[in-house]
């Protein structure tokens, strides 16, 4: 328990080695050479960081290995007599360690300077007050050693000591203080400053005061120091700040950049001056600039977002964005991505003219280099420019034109985020509708990919809304789609470059037709002659009818769909029949072609049907005008859109006000604070964050709060009765599950009336867990009962077992009783957790392990699963509320949840009911996936169970 | 700032070794440790990665990770370059970095680890002093092991003597006859204690010859530690002085780093002029303490110098020297000889030498041989004057002119320090000034300093006004320097053997400093 429990230093990771046996051991630490016995202590180390007990080498140890004068032997008895075990079961000091007080206090004063450093290094992590007591001393004595290694430990000895064992060294502070007067070494000071820091605040001000001018000039680590003990006074002590704010500023130039992060830090927390914010903000971003580390950049805007956070800070902030954006220089991504988000929190009106002058800069920058991410960085730029000229309308005419050259890009991100913007700038601002148009139609032949033509193609027929416009796309579209008809386009082509086979061009169609049905059966080597030679050819092609030719008919329905629009509205605003019967016609040409094409053979494949019904469509509405199909083609399209966008609107809104609410939230039963009762804990920047950073590190996140939002997770429930009423020995055990450890807490009753005599629990796992340490044995009285802890370690999400059995002698036999197992509810270790679409996305294609489990269930309301499912497995839904409201007799939803050692877990519900059978159950399934095996299955079984006791319930 | 733990782990995530700078449990650093390989994303520029808690900062190499765990308002850039000192010190250590590797050199790494980091701060460490601190290579340890060997041997030395002596009075005395051998071990064992032992022994041992061989190294581990013990108490800070001093002599280059204990600065000062002096195996040290008292309206209230030459001499061939001095005194300063030096010698030829020519100067220690008092009224002994001059300005406050002009101009003067007393809590406006100055809110002092006052450049003036004050709140003003020119006229101009007169080489040092200085 000790070890589990008590402070770790050490790990060592050794492949299981045989373990010797305790004589052999002996024998070598007494008799063995030199080298013999650094071997054979190392294997002991070894063996006592796996958590050997071996008592009985500590007496062998004193007498043979002590006196020994190696340095090597004398380190790694340090490091023995930090681990070994230095009381008895009972808690109190063994016996042996006087001898070893001894021989400290001999190392103490050993003549070599490093055995005295590394044995006064070794002190501060000794936790016996009886064993410090007599060497106090000597580590006194130390201070005044001519060597800093030696004195600068001997620093750190006296201010652990002081700081567990105050009353060993009364007057520590004192003496450390007039030591730090007396120093030059750096380091010294530095450690001799941190004691006075933590110990005696008072000092260190006193000192500080007296060398304030001279902090410039050292060294790193001890202004490090300097800033922190500025940043605790003021904590402490608001009213001291306006002292140290000149200091601050000073650092902010040391030549050190840990310096000036440290310094830029707390002097934000001293003043919210924007003098001094800015100045803070400034230091930030010049260390940016100036460091050419990913992480700093990172860690550092990290920071700048934080103040960002601040609304004092803010506004500072805002004049600072071109400052900002000068880190986007950076070549990194990841950098450039949070860069360009803080900027654009930032902006205001003021200097949005200039910073989208910066980002066209880069824009245009991104032109002629190729790198991988520059894709990804061109998508960022038209990303920001885009939510720019939504926030700042004035500049949108200025943006688009940039934008507009995007869409020719051959990568796609980029274009297809362009469009996006232009289709929510042309639905938001009517003014801009005619620029944007013409740039588009401008743009439209150079477009590369079908993605993109298919929404320009949208955007095109939604809102050209006059005749010459209207004609005029109608004329790109055909050019860009080549001579029409297009199969005997494509036969004259083949004939024109085939021309021994020119003669049977018509039958080749058919035959293709053909051809390609029976490729499946293997009989596609004869036809590869003629499906290869217009791959060959692609180039050549406008790029519609080369979409349509690789079988990517989506682009024809997009098509069909645009030119109906365009065709219907030309209808009311030309008078001329004529004229409107003419494009009609043109049109309706061109998706009969299309169709032809599509059943022809000639593209790679063939049309689907879905594609084929929605030009039908198109072709019926022209042909027949019914009015509510015409109403659907002009109007509901557009009020779809309009809805999307407003929808968009709302949802960012209600982010918006749900972070401002949260921030303002005050409970009617808060307590009010008193800044003048308050001890200074508590101001604008809340407390003390390298402390709380500490705390939360050692201690790790405690799950208390989980225990509060699900029921089931109750202390009292979680009791688990590992034997019966009428065993011998009864047993019952609480399972507490912290991040990486379950802690079970056994209560052990003996009901006999013997007494029990090394009553052992032994247990054993399966699944991903670890027992830390077998629990000792104890000794029960007649009716008597104890608690034993036991440790476990647990690494991944994954439903473990923990079995065991109670071994106790009595005065006649041993006995064994068996226990009931505990099983390990990875519901512990799951949050829900958020991501986007495209995350999920990319996740769920990236994972590699799928469970598939079928719904089995009562439940009779698609919702009312989903509930249920949402919280028996503890994950989130992220498809929005909107889109599972109403009914339909279909429901499909994405879930996503984390578990706190960082693996992802995706699931996907499908399940249906009829609609006019209220009675019957919901079907359908659910796929779990994950990156790990265990996750999937787990959360598949967790499913199960939980489907298993709703129907046993029902 | 705290770095909580380093590890070296594999690329797969098994973490070989780790050693934690700050208390946490066994549990704990396991868990943080195993979470590591899951939250680890490759493809990304950046090496952290953060959690809710800690912050991990990690480095690749080869087949291997260096790994940080830090809180997470620990400080990246200090991190950072932690952790490239980490990865540095692998490599010094391993040749291969594989885990294998790691693994054979796990201590080795771990004891670089600690000199590193101390309880989660960052030392200022490079390479080279952590393989030195490893190394524990210490000079001191040699000498004191080489002290320790010379003792021992002369001890045997000794112990043989005494060993013949005693045998051959044991002959003596069974020719004598009748003498008892108790009698004679007991005249001739006042020696060291442990040799009075050994002679036990060795005096049974003589009716016993066949155990002899066997007794003998027993006897001799069983006196180690305790010749050992012995040195610690006795003169062991000497002998290791004498043993540097040899080497030193010998052209090993050795710094006596003693830690400044003294308080004042001037203290502190006098140490550093002396730390720069070359010293040779003769060494004159002039002493000058000034106690000077000025009135503020001039005057010389109290004038007081002492001084002291001490000799140092650190080779025994030249323990027996003469020291020629030269006194150009003209103020009338007394001097006084030690009393074993030669009066004689000293009235008549101004020559320092012993009474007993035939006895040497002691060794390595500083002999005071001669000192020299001076006290006076004459204003003209003054070597530095300060005029301060605070006027009042009408608005309750004062305008304060002060100058120093050097009177002594063979003087050079140097870190020249004027501390004006102010009154509480008044920030003064200096106006005009010459060197530097700074005020000390603390103390309520305004410190003007002058690095260096000489004939060149003998005056100066600073002029500060302070509000609410009165002229009396400006005194009494201390002063302080140090100067290398001494202020009696002394000097030694020659230094000669005892034999022969042949000249001997030899360093001196001149110090002036002050003991008090205050215009009251």
């Amino acid at each position: 328990m000790a070890l589990a429990e008590g402070p770790c230093y050490t790990i060592i990771n050794s492949p299981d080695i045989e373990v010797p046996n305790e004589m052999q051991l002996k024998q070598d630490l007494e008799k063995g050479d030199t080298n013999v016995k650094i071997e054979t202590l190392k294997k002991v180390i070894q063996m006592l960081l796996n958590g050997e007990r071996l008592s009985g080498l500590i007496m062998t140890i004193i007498r043979f290995v002590l006196p020994v004068q190696n340095h090597q032997i004398k380190k790694l008895l340090l490091i023995f007599w930090e681990i070994v075990p230095k009381t008895s079961a009972d808690g109190k000091l063994l016996q042996e360690m006087i001898l070893v007080c001894d021989a400290y206090r001999k190392d103490l004063q050993h003549p070599n300077e490093f055995l005295r450093g590394s044995t006064l290094r070794f002190l501060c992590k000794l936790k016996e007050p009886e064993l410090l007591e007599p060497l106090m001393p000597a580590i006194r004595a130390c201070l005044e050693h001519r060597h800093s290694y030696v004195r600068r430990n001997a620093v750190l000895a006296i201010f652990t000591i002081y700081k567990n064992f105050d009353w060993l060294v009364p007057d520590g502070p004192e003496l450390i203080a007039n030591f730090l007067e007396t120093q030059q070494d750096m380091s010294c000071k530095r450690n001799a400053f941190l004691m006075l820091l933590h110990a005696d605040q008072e000092r260190a001000l006193n000192y500080l005061a007296s060398c304030i001018d001279q902090v410039n000039n050292f060294g790193d680590i001890l202004q490090l120091v300097i800033v922190e003990l500025i940043y605790k006074v003021c904590h402490a002590n608001p009213t001291e700040r306006s002292r140290f704010i000149r200091c601050i500023y000073n650092l902010l130039n040391s030549s050190s950049n840990a310096v000036r992060y440290e310094a830029a830090g707390t002097l934000i927390t001293l003043s919210s001056a924007p003098t001094a914010i800015r100045a803070a903000a400034s230091c930030y971003i010049e260390l940016i600039v100036g460091d050419s580390d990913n992480n700093v950049k990172l860690i550092v805007l990290d920071r700048l977002i934080a103040m960002k956070e601040n609304e004092n800070m803010e506004k500072v902030m805002q004049d600072l964005v071109m400052d900002i954006l000068r880190v986007l220089a950076a070549p990194d991504i990841e950098v450039r991505r949070k860069t360009l988000a803080l900027a654009m929190d930032l902006v205001s009106s003021r200097n949005i003219e200039e910073m989208v002058l910066v980002l066209k800069k880069e824009v245009s920058k991104t032109h002629n280099v190729e790198h991988e991410d520059t894709g990804k960085y061109r998508q960022l730029l038209v990303r920001t420019l885009h939510s720019c000229s939504i926030k700042f309308p004035d500049v949108a005419a200025n943006v688009i034109p940039v934008l507009v050259e995007f869409l020719s890009d051959t990568n796609e991100l980029a274009a297809a985020d362009v469009l996006i913007f232009i289709r929510e700038a042309i639905q938001k601002f009517p003014s801009l509708r005619a620029l944007i148009i013409e740039r588009l139609i401008e743009a439209f032949p150079q477009i590369k990919s079908s993605k993109i033509h298919r929404a320009a193609v949208w955007i095109l027929g939604e809102y050209v809304d006059n005749k010459e416009q209207i004609l005029e796309v109608t004329e790109a579209i055909i050019q860009t789609l080549g001579e029409i008809p297009m199969v005997e386009a494509e036969q004259k082509r083949l004939a024109g470059e085939q021309s021994d086979d020119g003669e049977k061009p018509t039958g080749e169609g058919n035959i293709k037709v053909a051809g390609n049905k029976v490729t499946s059966d293997g009989t596609y080597a004869t036809q590869s002659a003629f499906s290869l030679a217009p791959v060959a050819k692609k180039e050549k092609r406008p790029p519609l009818r080369q979409y349509l030719m690789d079988g990517d008919f989506f682009i024809g329905a997009a098509l069909s769909a645009t030119l109906t629009k365009l065709a219907l509205r030309y209808a009311e605003l030309e008078d001329d029949v004529r004229q409107q019967n003419r494009l009609t016609t043109q049109v309706m040409l061109i998706m009969s072609s299309i169709l032809h094409l599509g059943k022809s053979g000639f593209p790679t494949k063939p049309i689907t049907n879905d594609d084929i019904d929605r030009i039908f469509i198109c072709l019926r509405t022209l042909s027949e005008r019914t009015k509510e199909a015409v109403e659907v083609f002009q109007h509901y399209c557009r009020d779809a859109l309009g809805k999307m966008l407003d929808a968009q609107h709302e949802e960012d809104q209600r982010i918006m006000k749900e972070k401002q609410r949260a921030a303002a939230k005050v409970q009617p039963d808060d307590p009010v604070a008193f800044a003048q009762l308050s001890n200074g804990r508590d101001n604008q920047l809340g407390e003390n964050v390298f402390e709380t950073s500490l705390n939360q590190a050692l201690a790790g996140t405690k799950s208390t709060n989980l225990s509060d939002i699900t029921s089931p997770n109750n202390k009292l429930n979680k009791v688990t009765q590992l034997t019966g009423f009428s065993d011998p020995v009864y047993a019952e055990a609480y399972v507490n599950v912290n991040q990486y450890d379950i802690v079970l807490d056994v209560l052990i009753v003996n009901q006999t009336n013997d007494t029990l005599q090394n009553c052992t629990l032994e247990l054993a796992t399966l699944g991903d867990l670890k027992l830390v340490e077998r629990p000792h044995p104890v000794v029960l009285a007649p009716h008597d009962f104890c608690n034993i802890k036991a440790n476990v370690k647990v690494s991944s999400t994954e439903n473990g077992i923990i079995f065991g059995n109670i071994v106790y002698d009595t005065s006649i036999n041993t006995n064994v009783v068996v226990l009931n197992t505990i099983h390990i509810d990875i519901m512990d270790y799951i949050i829900p957790a958020s991501c986007t679409d495209t995350e999920f996305r990319q996740m769920w294609q990236d994972f590699e392990w799928e469970n598939k489990v079928t719904v089995n269930t009562t439940f009779t309301d698609l919702h009312e699963y989903l509930k249920h499912l949402l919280k028996s497995t503890n994950m989130k839904c992220l498809t929005p509320e909107k889109a599972l409201s109403g009914q339909c007799g279909f429901m499909a939803a994405n879930m996503y949840a984390k578990s706190i050692f960082g693996e992802n877990a995706l699931a996907n519900l499908s399940i249906e009911k009829p609609v006019d059978d209220p009675d019957s159950k919901v079907t359908g399934h659910i796929r779990i996936r994950a990156k790990s095996q265990g996750m999937a299955l787990s959360l598949g079984d967790k499913i199960s169970s939980s489907q298993k006791q709703s129907v046993q319930a029902a | 700032m705290v770095l909580i733990a380093a590890a070296v782990c594999t690329k797969n995530g098994k973490v070989i070794i780790s050693r934690q700078f700050v208390e946490m449990t066994k549990a704990r650093i396991e868990g943080l440790l195993a979470a590591f390989p899951k939250l680890m994303t490759t493809g990304k520029q950046h090496t952290y990665v953060e959690t809710e808690s800690v912050r991990y900062v990690y480095q690749p190499m080869e087949r291997l990770y260096m790994l940080l765990i830090t809180t997470k308002a620990s400080n990246i850039l200090e991190d950072l370059e932690t952790l490239r000192l980490f990865s540095k010190v692998i490599p010094e250590y391993c040749h291969t970095l594989d885990e294998k590797e790691i693994l054979e050199n796990a201590f080795n790494l771990i004891f670089a680890f600690d000199e590193i980091v101390a309880l989660g701060y960052r030392e200022s460490v490079n390479l080279k002093q952590i393989k030195t601190f490893t190394e524990m290579d210490s000079h001191e340890e040699k000498v004191y092991q080489a002290v320790r060997q010379t003792q021992e041997r002369e001890a045997h030395q000794k112990m043989r003597e005494k060993a013949k002596e005693l045998q051959r009075q044991r002959l003596e005395a069974a020719k004598r006859g009748g003498s008892s051998s108790l009698g004679g071990r007991t005249t001739h064992g006042s020696g060291i204690s442990g040799l009075d032992a050994f002679g036990i022994s060795s005096s049974s041992v003589s009716s016993t010859p066949s155990i002899e061989s066997d007794l003998k190294p027993t006897v001799q581990k069983t006196q180690k530690p305790a010749a050992r013990n012995a040195l610690k108490l006795g003169g062991k800070t000497k002998d290791v002085d004498s043993f540097v001093d040899q080497l030193k002599s010998e052209g090993e280059k050795i710094s006596s780093l003693t830690p400044a204990s003294a308080q004042s600065s001037a203290a502190v000062a006098k140490t550093k002029i002396a730390s720069d002096v070359h010293t040779e195996s003769v060494h004159l040290k002039m002493e000058d303490k000034l106690t000077v008292r000025l009135g503020r309206d001039g005057g010389l209230q109290q004038f007081e110098l002492s001084g002291l030459l001490t000799l140092r001499i650190s080779d025994e061939n030249f323990g027996r020297i003469k020291v020629h001095l030269r006194n150009n005194d003209s103020h009338g300063i007394q001097l006084q000889t030690h009393p074993n030096v030669d009066k004689e010698l000293f009235k008549t030829r101004s020559v320092i030498g012993l009474k007993n020519p035939a006895k040497p100067f002691p060794l390595n220690t500083d002999v005071g041989v001669l000192k020299w008092r001076f006290i006076t009224q004459d204003e003209s002994a003054i070597p530095l004057t300060i005029n301060c001059w605070p006027s009042e300005n009408g608005e309750g406050g004062c305008d304060v002119n002060i100058e120093y002009e050097l009177e002594a101009q063979h003087l050079e003067l140097q870190d020249v320090s004027i501390a004006i007393p102010l009154p509480m809590n008044i920030q003064p406006s200096v106006a005009e000034y010459d060197g530097t100055y700074n005020y000390d809110a603390r103390k309520h002092i305004l410190q003007w300093n002058i690095p260096i006052i000489d004939g060149n450049n003998k005056s100066g003036s600073m002029e500060f006004s302070c509000n609410s004050s009165i002229p009396g709140d400006f005194f009494p003003l201390q002063v302080s320097f140090v100067s290398k020119t001494p202020y009696a006229a002394l000097s030694a101009t020659d230094v000669v053997l005892v034999d022969d007169d042949s000249a001997v080489k030899y360093s001196s040092e001149t110090m002036l400093f002050v003991e008090k200085y205050e215009i009251v």
